[in-house]
């Protein structure tokens, strides 16, 4: 899940070259970090770090086993991810660097175990940031509503938010929302 | 210096490659606070991509107007900042790198803080204040 800085053709075409850097490098055997650095290599070579066009970027590897899985994360100045555990929900804060403005960025892979039914959660600032009349949604929120969300599906989760936020600011959307949930197996 | 009562509000027919702005109801001004080190420019209300413009051309007017030999944005009291506002920070700093000036940020303990050490940067530009109860390393 990633977020580029701006909107309109700049800020499209970045989000191209990300996605389809991501994609390649993936393929070549990288790990996590070291596909977020090719990224990073590419967007400095696509533009100049004077233009100042950066992105965050949440990354990951993810293994399934036969007790649950585990992902190993990196995190490119990204909002934490969250983990679901029952009705618990735990924050998973890795030092990152954004992309595509330092030639040497801080990037920290962590390894997330997930037990069966436990979910991981991968979301954009368009959720956190939403706008109600009583101010933003912010991640109190988001937490206490994942921690309702025990025993229900990765879809069903990743709708439930999308309903909250939508509702929260009277479907007046000022930023786009990407949320990604990822369940182990039962 | 731009009075709080004759506060602009972000247009929508921004001159600037990133007018590409939301017209919404959002404002942002700036203090601008001149002394014999430099130029503090204090920002107010909310910087995102609907007052992005806005922002960039009070920030251009010090540099071309004063040319400060330092300019310090502050942005510890705003009410709201997206990653709008790193943006702003990192294209002043190429500005100012590129005439030898100096840039430097004040953030507060806020929202502006809690941007800037998410994505990673508050070790890689000039940052003036630490957070409350920050024990500097030895």
């Amino acid at each position: 899940v990633g977020e580029v800085c701006g909107k309109g053709p700049e800020a499209a075409a970045l989000t191209a070259l990300i996605r389809h850097t991501v994609r390649a490098e993936v393929g070549h055997g990288l790990s996590p970090s070291q596909v977020l650095h090719r990224v990073n290599s590419a967007m400095l070579r696509d533009t100049s770090s004077a233009q100042a066009r950066f992105a965050t970027v949440a990354h990951g590897h993810l293994r399934v086993s036969s007790t649950g899985a585990v992902v190993r994360l990196v995190s490119a100045g990204h909002l934490p991810a969250l983990v679901l555990r029952a009705d618990r929900v735990e924050s998973v804060t890795t030092p990152g660097t954004l992309l595509g403005i330092y030639p040497d960025p801080e990037l920290v892979e962590v390894e997330v175990r997930l037990g069966p039914g436990e979910s991981l959660v991968l979301y954009t600032d368009g959720v956190t940031e939403a706008r109600g009349v009583h101010g933003f949604y912010g991640t109190e929120r988001l937490h206490t509503l994942l921690a309702s969300c025990a025993g229900r599906s990765a879809g069903t989760i990743a709708d439930e938010i999308i309903a909250d936020v939508t509702s929260f600011q009277r479907d007046r959307f000022r930023d786009d929302v990407a949320i990604l949930v990822v369940q182990a197996g039962t | 210096m731009t009075a709080p009562d004759d506060r602009p509000t972000a247009a929508p027919d921004v001159p600037e490659a990133d007018a590409d702005a939301d017209a919404e109801d959002t404002v942002l001004w700036a203090d601008r606070v001149t002394d014999s080190s430099g130029v503090v420019l204090v920002l107010h209300g909310e910087l995102d991509i609907s007052t992005f413009a806005l922002a960039r051309r009070e920030v251009a007017a010090v540099e071309r107007g004063d040319s400060p030999s330092v300019l310090v944005l502050d942005l510890s009291r705003l009410d709201f900042i997206d990653s709008t506002g790193i943006r702003l920070v990192l294209l002043a700093q190429a500005t100012a790198e590129a005439a030898g000036r100096r840039l430097a940020v004040r953030l507060g303990a806020g929202r502006a803080r809690r941007l800037f050490t998410t994505l990673g940067i508050v070790d890689r530009i000039d940052v003036l204040d630490t957070e409350p109860g920050h024990q500097p390393s030895s």
